[in-house]
């Protein structure tokens, strides 16, 4: 349907604020690292922090600099906020920090039973960033923010380009944000990964990362689409790749056999062979692990004469942000017909197959290559190309549900939990993903193990919130370098789904979404997409939210709408095939509507009852539910 | 084996079930002979960070005594030795 054609380009990290600044420093500058100012630490290893910019209503620190990246990217697109009302714009949105209730002072009062400031979880449940972007400019098409720990916003700009090529949005506005949290340090000094020096990716000195504040945003839109306003598209969102390690919840498989089948998925996707790749942007965090992993699996997919960089040397490590700000360097090198040296790589590590780039060098601008690389084994690739003429066949199909089961509440008992870690190697799963397991589980018929072609949606508004506690616990208890290294790594929004892809070894794309205004629809909706566009052939949707102190304060704020039900999960295997499931042959429509009580995560209450008495010949239906709204008890 | 080795060990055994949450393996499971990473317990490197913050918490054995002494580590009973020795709390 519609080519992702970028009409409109915002960045801002440490590198510097605006399109401008950025393109001269990614040739230039060497920004440098300090250590922290935002909050108080004993700990010495530096960051990449940005001035912060005004407050925007209670905006956390990583959606302001989000907003502030996009008045960049709708200007440069000539768009107005009148003008996106009037189209069926989608919100793409990756982060780590802005979907996680990590406010200490708020945590040291819920845990002594004290309510009677919920001011930050009324932010934080308002400020996920997609769903903030769209109340924040009136739009209502999808509003996905995907939180796949350090591969968010590249598999943001993914979603984005699967929902115009599948026609089920005009305009995407795609992006990442993130800033540099005190429970994101602490959780990352606790992994043993951050230098204590600035960061040098690819060089045999590095000892390490460095994090950083950053946002990023595209407007992705067929090129007649912005053509029409007089906005001429040069470049394109031409191709993505996802893939899962399906081995380890924080760590990557050692032969990188994934990320070489992301990395491959991209170019064809993309209509490109890898001796069109002008340069990669390559994830290259400084880890020692990462970085000679990363370049064996560049050797092997495009030999050593690649041109490649990592430009995390100039910014640290973005997190959520990192996909998106470094698509927009990509896209800036290619319009430049430069590539960036990689920075402070002066002694290339010799175990790394060949070195990145020592000097900047004119290249003609024709496509390249953007990769991040995720906790837990997801890896993503994005192709950018100049732009091609001509029109994308796909179209939106049907849906059809081949499998489903929903939890009832008090199960999994433990004797189940203890069954189910024996049968697939998993030592300790956090709750959420034992309600995710466990639902999965119950699903007939089951993935089949090793599969490559069916996708993993997971969804949960809160997330791993018992665990996170545990880590901010640690925080308030425990001196800094004696916060534990596993609950930060099973805290993150996508713990969930690299267990369940360790567990049942899925290799194909995953994605974790989370938010409050019915994160299961938009999940249903990405799911027609990715099968619309032949991504893959089925999607296994896992919705599960736990019982937390964070949840049950949660419920308070809840204006609109009964309370969810405080623990549950639901899994559906969607298929865009008609594939018998115990019900028969069944489609799933997506509607908009009201649909008052909810199971966890926006699963409307009756939708068991419904799919267990839908007809095959109508179908089901799914309706998306009126966003509910929220404020604080006493107010 | 003395008595207070013996209860030291059972104790620690059942410790590092708690402290690793280990879902899938009680103190029984846990053989002193054998290697505690890998091919043995199965435990990781992060396992390894853990396990040391908590010698560190529970027996006040700083983590600048076991940096990059792998010896320690290499089977349970290494393990169980080391910490007897050196326990400050």
């Amino acid at each position: 349907m519609s080519r992702a054609g970028i009409s409109g380009m915002g960045v801002i990290s440490a590198l510097g604020d605006g399109l401008e600044t950025t393109r001269k420093a990614l040739f230039a500058a060497e920004p440098l690292p300090n250590l922290p100012r935002r909050f108080e630490t004993v700990l010495k290893l530096p960051v990449f922090e940005i001035p912060e910019p005004a407050p925007v209503g209670d905006a956390g620190l990583p959606v302001r600099f989000l907003l502030h990246a996009l008045d960049e990217a709708l200007e440069g697109a000539k768009l107005t906020r009148e003008m996106l009302r009037t189209m069926r714009v989608g919100i793409a949105v990756g982060t780590t920090v802005a979907c996680q209730l990590d406010n200490i002072p708020c945590h040291a009062r819920l845990r002594k039973g004290d309510l009677s400031d919920l001011t930050p979880a009324l932010a934080y449940v308002r400020g996920i960033p997609a769903e903030f972007l769209r109340r924040h400019l009136g739009t209502e098409g999808p509003a996905i923010t995907i939180s796949n720990a350090c591969a968010s916003g590249s598999d943001a700009l993914m979603a984005g380009l699967e929902f115009l090529r599948a026609g089920e949005c005009d305009l995407v506005i795609a992006g990442g944000c993130d800033s540099v949290s005190k429970v994101v340090f602490n959780g990352f000094n606790a992994l043993r990964v951050c230098s204590a020096a600035p960061c040098r990716p690819f060089d045999a000195e590095r000892s390490g990362l460095n994090l950083g504040d950053a946002a990023g945003v595209l407007i992705l839109e067929d090129p007649e689409h912005a053509a029409a306003r007089g906005v001429t598209v040069r470049y394109e969102l031409s191709g993505a790749g996802k893939s899962a390690d399906g081995f380890h919840i924080t760590q990557p498989e050692s032969s990188g056999k994934e990320l070489e089948r992301a990395i491959r998925l991209s170019l064809a996707q993309a209509e490109l062979v890898p001796e069109e790749i002008e340069f990669v942007n390559a994830h290259g965090t400084g880890t020692l692990v990462n970085d000679r992993a990363e370049g064996a699996v560049l050797a092997r997919v495009f030999g050593k004469g690649l041109r490649y960089q990592s430009t995390k040397a100039l910014t640290g490590h973005t997190l959520g942000a990192a996909g998106a700000i470094e698509a927009v360097f990509t896209c800036l090198m290619l319009e430049e017909g430069r590539a960036a040296a990689s920075r402070r790589c002066s002694d290339p590590d010799p175990d790394v197959p060949f070195p990145p780039l020592a000097e900047n060098v004119k290249i003609p601008g024709n496509a390249a290559l953007s990769t991040s690389l995720a906790f837990g084994g997801s890896n993503t690739a994005l192709a950018f190309r100049r732009i091609r003429p001509g029109k994308i066949e796909t179209a939106r199909k049907p849906l059809y549900i081949a499998g489903f089961a929903f939890l009832p509440s008090g199960v999994p008992e433990r004797e189940e939990l203890v069954a189910l870690c024996r049968k697939y190697g998993l030592r300790r799963p956090d709750r959420l993903t034992q309600l995710t397991l466990a639902a999965v589980e119950r699903v007939a018929p089951l993935p089949g193990e090793g599969e490559t072609d069916t996708a993993l949606i997971t969804v949960s508004s809160c997330g791993p919130t018992a665990t996170t506690e545990k880590v901010l616990d640690d925080i308030l208890d425990y001196p800094e370098e004696e916060i534990l290294p596993t609950g930060f790594s099973h805290s993150v929004i996508n713990a969930p789904a690299s267990c369940l892809g360790a567990a049942h070894h899925l290799h194909g794309p995953t994605f974790a979404l989370t938010g409050f205004e019915d994160p299961f629809y938009e999940a249903a909706g990405l799911a027609r997409a990715l099968l619309s566009g032949g991504v893959c052939r089925r999607v296994l949707i896992v919705a599960a939210d736990e019982e937390s102190l964070t949840t049950r304060a949660i419920e308070t704020l809840r204006r609109t709408g009964t309370p969810a039900a405080s623990e549950g999960a639901c899994a559906l295997l969607l298929s865009a095939l008609p594939e018998e499931n115990r019900l028969g042959t069944l489609e799933l429509k997506l509607e908009v509507s009201e649909v008052p009580r909810l199971l966890s995560c926006g699963i409307p209450e009756s939708f068991p009852g419904k799919l267990a008495a839908a007809n095959p010949a109508s179908g089901t239906e799914l309706s998306r539910l009126r966003p509910p709204s929220w404020e604080l008890p006493n107010s | 084996m003395n008595e207070d080795v013996t209860v030291f060990r059972r104790e620690l055994k059942e410790n590092l079930v708690d402290w690793l949450q280990l879902m899938d393996k009680t103190a029984d499971d846990i053989k002193d002979e054998e290697p505690i990473f890998k091919e043995g317990l199965g435990l990781d490197s992060l396992d390894a960070v853990e396990i040391v913050i908590m010698m560190q918490r529970k027996y006040g054995i700083a983590q600048t005594q076991v940096e990059n002494k792998r010896e320690i580590f290499a089977t349970f009973a290494t393990l169980a030795d080391f910490i007897m020795a050196n326990r400050t709390k």
